[in-house]
């Protein structure tokens, strides 16, 4: 059995190991919550990109279609050519970040 | 730009990052003295575990008498005084009863034992003294041994306890050595949850003791060296927690206090809320009352100074932050939905989104999750180490509600006990 003093003499070391592990903890904390709320705001980035992307493609598609419509000129040749336009897009897109991701 | 919300967003948000939050700061104050103490306590024990159950052999049978104040306890000073004739120690010369003007059967109950044995004397204060300091003071007056013990009127020392305590004073600057206190009776759901937490409080207060930190020697079973005891003026009767109070004067005056958690001590709690209730109370207004007696001693060297002391007051600042932010985050979360729900329903829009499922918490919320499954490992290996007969009585239930519901009541505790603490001050 330990001595009282040494017990304590010991022991009391655990005031600073005590410290110097909470500080270390922390600094993973910091590290991991950072990158973990980074990866979070990367995602909130995409996701804003996309809604904005589908809206302002929305918007053109609307903005055409009254265009044509006031006009009384509205054809489904017209309808269908932009349609495969749009198809084509983004056929060529998704093949561009499909080199990308194979890159 | 009413199209575009999220480009307006993005602005604020960044703003807000930029500019770090009071609330998150206060978490975080909050997470890194949580996590310090957990780390604290684990360490301690690593280092000492193969020493909690450890006690000195004496190198002689010193002189004991024991003082027990009793107060109307006439259901259970029989069994008390039964207990103590039947301890093993042989130093133990008498056992002084001091009843504090009962109005009960009590004293007539002492006096039959004082009459069928020898070492049991039977005394009365004067007049009610009103507090078990008055009536421990007064039966210390009638000791004449080298060393004091005191023990509640509804406890129950086993057989070894203090024979197994009193090695502890052959180191000189011991002042006084506690035992383990456990609960008697676990009938009751609050009795059965305080079983559980005076195990806590005696795994705790061990590793408390390998610092040389012991904050109290509490009533149920407690010895003192008399010469220590009366140079420092026996206990203070104007403190609500006497025993408290006194273990903080030895450690101020250098003292060591030691524990012996395999002298085991039985003793009655609370069997009903109110009653738990009041004892809470008491015990947090005599501790505030330490408190503010000792508060020069703050920061000062000796372990009172620099860690007791500080370590009390964190535990009432975690306490009262922890319900701040609590009742903070509850009432804002109240008045948002109530709005939102208000304004969902006049827009004729989604009254429930994923938002509010929060499916990607944030990263405190991860550091408040590791901290729980820390501190429910902590409590778990308190159980494990202070084991009793009665350990496989306790059931999942009981420990879930101990640790989601019992212990979120001493933040409540706290701010009553402190309005309180505040009111009578006046008059103190």
């Amino acid at each position: 059995m330990k001595t009282p003093e040494e017990r304590y003499k010991n022991s009391r070391k655990s005031f600073w190991q005590a410290f110097i592990m909470t500080i270390f903890v922390f600094i993973i904390g910091i590290f991991l919550g950072i990158t973990y709320e980074g990866n979070n705001l990367n995602k909130m980035n995409d996701y804003y990109v996309q809604s904005e992307i589908f809206l302002l493609d929305t918007l053109a598609l609307s903005k055409i279609t009254d265009t044509e419509l006031n006009n009384n000129s509205i054809k489904c040749e017209l309808l269908i050519d932009a349609n495969i336009e749009f198809a084509d897009r983004i056929y060529v897109e998704a093949r561009s970040l499909e080199r990308y991701e194979e890159a | 730009m009413a199209c575009f919300p999220h480009k307006f967003g993005n602005k604020i948000n960044y703003k807000k990052q930029k500019m770090p939050e009071i609330l998150t700061i206060i978490y975080l104050f909050y997470s890194f003295l949580g996590f310090y103490f957990l780390f604290l306590y684990s360490l301690v024990y690593v280092k000492n575990k193969r020493e909690i159950f450890s006690y000195p052999e004496s190198s002689k049978d010193y002189s004991l008498s024991i003082v027990v104040p009793c107060y109307n306890e006439e259901k259970s000073i029989g069994e008390t005084i039964e207990a103590l004739l039947n301890l093993d120690y042989r130093g133990l010369k008498k056992i002084i009863v001091v009843d504090d003007c009962s109005t009960d059967n009590s004293f007539s109950v002492i006096k039959k034992y004082s009459q069928k044995y020898h070492n049991v004397i039977a005394l009365k204060t004067p007049k009610n003294t009103g507090k078990a300091a008055g009536s421990k003071n007064f039966g210390a007056k009638f000791v004449d041994t080298e060393l004091i013990g005191f023990v509640d009127a509804d406890s129950y020392p086993q057989q070894d306890s203090v024979s197994k305590m009193i090695g502890f004073f052959d180191k000189k600057d011991v002042a006084a050595v506690t035992a383990c206190i456990l609960v008697k009776k676990k009938k009751t759901l609050i009795e059965k949850l305080q079983s559980i937490e005076y195990r806590i409080i005696v795994f705790s207060r061990k590793i408390l003791g390998f610092l040389g930190a012991i904050y109290v020697t509490p009533g149920p079973l407690a010895i003192y060296r008399k010469s220590s005891f009366d140079k420092i003026g026996g206990f203070d009767e104007k403190n609500l927690t006497e025993d408290i109070e006194i273990t903080w004067r030895l450690l101020s005056k250098n003292y060591q206090v030691e524990m012996c958690v395999p002298a085991k001590t039985y003793t009655t709690a609370p069997d009903k809320i109110k009653k738990w209730y009041n004892q809470r109370i008491r015990w947090n207004l005599g501790g505030l009352q330490t408190i503010s007696k000792y508060r020069k001693f703050f920061t000062k060297k000796g372990i009172l100074g620099s860690f007791v002391l500080p370590f009390f007051l964190f535990t009432w600042v975690l306490g009262l932050l922890g319900i701040g932010i609590l009742i903070y985050r509850g009432v804002k979360k109240i008045i948002v939905n109530y709005l939102i729900t208000k304004y969902s329903i006049e827009a004729q829009t989604a009254i429930l989104t994923l938002k509010d499922i929060n499916l990607t918490p944030n990263i405190l919320f991860f550091f408040g999750a590791l901290f729980l499954i820390l501190n429910l490992s902590y409590m778990l290996l308190a159980l494990f180490c202070i084991k009793e007969k009665e350990f496989k009585n306790i059931n999942l239930f009981t420990l879930s509600v101990y640790s989601l519901f019992y212990v979120l009541t001493y933040p409540f505790i706290l701010i009553t006990s402190l309005t309180r603490f505040i009111k009578n001050k006046k008059t103190w």
